[in-house]
């Protein structure tokens, strides 16, 4: 018998690993993250293309020059946030402390992300000469041969607004519009040749508005808002850029005119000093992002689990399906006992599935590190040390396997009962729709890890592996642990006998039997 | 092993088995001796299938008793036998050898061996060029071929073949029967279903008939024969009425066409002997005489239909059925 099983095991599995499909699906897997990752970083870097943008100032105030410098200020942002992500990347050890960037050897602008960077910041790195002084500092703490650092490409450009242009003090909008079209439609260009993508007007009695009036939300008068014009609709990202642009110029204005020092201006970046500490060291551990990773990856794997199981567990209905049509299974039950032909089957399956999800992590981790891209070197590297830290690489095998032969059994069986696509398709979508209501209610409850209900998930059937996962950094009672495995191996123990017994009936019946009929037979076998 | 000399390879007694409200088997008995070519023979849906798959322990009897090698459990000693379903399909991603050698493992022959056995077969059997072929690049009869070689590639002492030379085309039918016969020769006892009665013919030692369910006769192929009379095809000239009453006479039919033709039906077990006699002496003047022994149809045609009617009388058993005495 056992050796019946392993030979069939190993059939399933080599014979799966030989097969075309199975290859240009192992082809897929790492293509298709690399395009995922690569693809979209790609168009970032490189196709991005710069917008000319041209501003007219109607009044007195000087609104484009304030414009100008909210933009240069996003702009220190960005590259400064880059900066950040491309050392976070690549720093040499000495001047890592807890995988993240040293605070006591590197420079403060160069630890922060995005979200940290203030005005201020942003303002101190263009005074101190910007990308063009802060780049060499940057390289002196990484590695030699750290990939070349790829500033973000400007996505706006401020140009003169083109000659020409109808007297926008006096004009009316419709004379404004007539004058603009020719630019904005793309049939006139500017003097290097580029399009002019939008043209922002501010009238004479443009001002600051409180969020209580229409206006706040671009519902006020024309003539008394900010104008901006385009033939069409705005990207997104430069429609959002440019509002932000704004809203920054708008509100400085309002806060100095409020405030009785222009100076206290600064004020507004101040932040609350904030240190996260992990209880596992005396006076506490500096939470890094492995540990914010560690939070949310089971939950991810144990959706992750479902989703490999549904992959798995389609092939392993066709695969019954393929061999009860070519009617092979006839002569295997001749020579093996049903229940040898099932574990074999089950395990080969489950080798091929265990396969296919260690390639598909790996293929993510790879893809992630050969990218080069600083952030994605900085996320693999807390991936690695959030898997390597803590038991979610065992407890992802091992709730995987309670997963899979939970599952396997009954789709299996069914799987036994198909002749053609059309019985897998109507037999699997009960069980497909079962681990999509699964997958979901993991997701709800698998966020607070802790509570009642993610507690009662782990034990019953079905829910259990994903649920036992989706907990696994949430440091569940070992008793817990014990007893919901337990439970689980009963649940698959009885699965497995029904499955087994469904299954002598179904590899030889023709058609699907009526329960009643099935139920007759499940006795008499 | 000189225990089982004496023991029957296949013994079946009384099966019946029932699919939900169809009754697959009433009543079926055999009994095949080792060394023998057994053919089992039986319209569609007679229940041949269905007796291969009780004697190979795919499906279990409702009733009766079963023994294969002297062992109620005959899945036990799977590798001894080499079965051919009637409907065939093998793995089409795999090449010609590997299927085979995989089911030979299958049937406890070691890896490394059952590939050699394989690659031999393949070779002596005409598809040396298919060994490292993918069978769905294979011929259909190509790909039937490796079929029947993977039921012997383990060299098993029982062949169970349902409806070997369905679908075979000529060639491949002579080459099945070679087959069968090498087998034989190699003192493999075999078992066939089939409905084409010259395969029996030519190839059994004993046959089984069945109908709805049960068998109606176990025999050789002479015994059957004489199950059903012979026909006598006279022509005389004058009136042939007396002929209808010489002894072992059942019937005659006079040939409106051809004058002077008359075909007489005789009794089972015809004595030609006071038939002749007798034909002397009715004074008719006979221009030409032939004796036509029933062909195998003729004889299954024969027992089915009259099974149907619950036919009784010479060589029936009490319980309908008929066998021959060996």
């Amino acid at each position: 018998m056992i050796r019946h099983v392993w030979l069939i095991a190993r059939h399933e599995f080599v014979e799966t690993m030989k097969s075309r499909t199975f290859l240009v699906t192992l082809l897929l897997i790492p293509t298709m993250i690399a395009m995922g990752v690569l693809v979209p970083r790609w168009l970032k870097t490189r196709a991005t293309t710069t917008s000319a943008i041209a501003l007219i100032e109607a009044g007195k105030e000087d609104w484009t020059a304030r414009v100008r410098e909210a933009l240069a200020l996003e702009r220190a942002r960005l590259e400064i946030s880059a900066l950040h992500d491309w050392l976070a990347a690549h720093a040499r050890p000495e001047f890592r402390h807890d995988g993240e960037l040293d605070e006591s050897r590197v420079p403060l602008l160069l630890l922060k992300n995005h979200a940290d960077i203030t005005d201020w910041d942003a303002r101190r790195f263009i005074d101190s000469g910007g990308l063009a002084q802060w780049l060499p500092i940057a390289m002196s703490f990484a590695e030699p041969d750290a990939p070349p650092f790829l500033a973000p490409p400007p996505l706006l450009r401020i140009v003169e607004p083109p000659a020409g242009l109808v007297d926008h003090e006096g004009a009316d909008r419709n004379a404004m519009g007539r004058s603009l079209a020719p630019w904005l439609e793309g049939r006139r260009r500017l003097a290097d040749g580029s399009p002019l993508k939008a043209v922002v007007i501010f009238p004479p009695r443009v001002a600051p508005v409180p969020p209580d009036v229409p206006a706040s939300i671009g519902r006020g008068p024309v003539e008394r808002s900010v104008q901006i014009w385009s033939a069409g609709a705005l990207d997104s990202v430069i429609r959002s850029r440019l509002h932000d642009a704004l809203d920054h110029a708008f509100r400085a204005r309002a806060l100095e005119q409020g405030l009785p020092d222009p100076g206290l201006v600064r004020l507004w970046d101040m932040q609350a000093p904030v240190r996260y500490l992990d209880v596992s060291a005396a006076g506490g551990r500096t939470i890094t992002l492995a540990d914010r990773m560690a939070r949310v990856l089971p939950r991810a794997a144990s959706v992750l689990l479902i989703y490999f199981l549904l992959i798995n567990s389609s092939l392993l209905m066709s695969h019954m399906m393929e061999e009860k049509s070519n009617r092979i299974v006839e002569v295997l039950i001749s020579s093996v006992k049903p229940d040898a032909l099932m574990a074999g089957k089950l395990i080969g399956a489950s080798l091929i599935a265990l396969f296919l999800f260690v390639f598909s992590v790996a293929s993510v981790l790879g893809v992630l590190f050969l990218a080069g891209g600083s952030v994605f070197v900085e996320i693999t590297r807390a991936l690695l040390a959030a898997v390597g830290d803590s038991p979610i690489l065992p407890a992802l095998i091992a709730y995987f396997l309670l997963g899979y032969f939970l599952f396997a059994g009954l789709f299996l069986t069914a799987g036994a009962f198909c002749e053609t696509p059309k019985d897998v398709q109507a037999l699997s979508t009960p069980l497909v729709l079962a681990m999509i209501v699964i997958l979901f209610v993991v997701w709800a409850y698998g966020a607070e890890p802790k509570s009642d209900a993610a507690r009662l998930l782990s034990f019953l059937p079905f829910f259990g592996p994903f649920m036992l996962m989706a907990r696994v950094t949430a440091e569940p009672p070992v008793w817990e642990v014990a007893l919901a495995i337990g439970l689980q191996t009963l649940y698959i123990a009885g699965i497995l006998w029904l499955s087994a017994r469904l299954f002598r009936v179904a590899v030889l019946a023709s058609g699907l039997p009526s329960v009643r009929l099935l139920i007759t037979r499940i006795r008499k076998h | 092993m000189s225990d089982e000399i004496n023991v029957p390879v296949v013994e079946l007694s009384h099966i019946a088995k029932r699919f939900g409200s169809h009754q697959a088997l009433a009543d079926v008995s055999m009994r095949v001796e080792p060394g023998e070519v057994f053919g089992f023979l039986g319209p569609n849906g007679a229940g041949k299938t269905t007796t291969l798959r009780i004697l190979l322990d795919i499906i279990a009897p409702d009733s009766g008793r079963r023994r294969v090698f002297g062992d109620p459990q005959p899945l036990e000693h799977a590798s001894r036998i080499g079965y051919l379903p009637e409907e065939r399909g093998l793995y089409k991603n795999m090449t010609a050898e590997a299927a085979i050698a995989y089911l030979a493992e299958l049937k406890g022959v070691p890896g490394r061996i059952a590939r050699q056995r394989a690659a031999e077969l393949l070779k002596r059997w005409g598809l040396g060029e298919a060994v490292r072929r993918r069978i769905g690049k294979l011929s259909k009869g190509m790909a039937q071929k490796v079929q029947v070689l993977s039921t012997i590639a383990h060299d098993p002492d029982l062949l169970i073949l349902d409806e070997p030379f369905s679908g075979l085309d000529p060639v491949n039918q002579q080459v099945l029967e070679d087959l069968i016969a090498d087998e034989k020769r190699r003192g493999r006892t075999i078992i066939f279903s089939t409905h084409v009665m010259q395969h029996a013919e030519r190839l059994c030692d004993r046959i089984l008939l069945i109908a709805r369910g049960r068998d109606i006769f176990t025999g050789t192929v002479e015994q059957a024969r004489r199950l059903k009379g012979i026909r006598i095809e006279l022509r005389i000239t004058g009136d042939p009425a007396p002929l209808a009453r010489l002894p072992g006479i059942t019937a005659m039919q006079v040939d409106p066409d051809t004058p002077g033709r008359v075909l007489l039906e005789t009794e089972p077990g015809f004595r030609a002997d006071p038939f002749l006699r007798a034909l002397v002496q009715t004074g008719i003047e006979i221009d030409r005489l032939r004796m036509i022994e029933p062909s195998l149809h003729e004889v299954f045609v024969h027992l089915v239909g009259a099974d149907a009617d619950g036919l009784s009388g010479n060589g029936a058993r009490s319980d309908g059925k008929r066998e021959a005495t060996r």
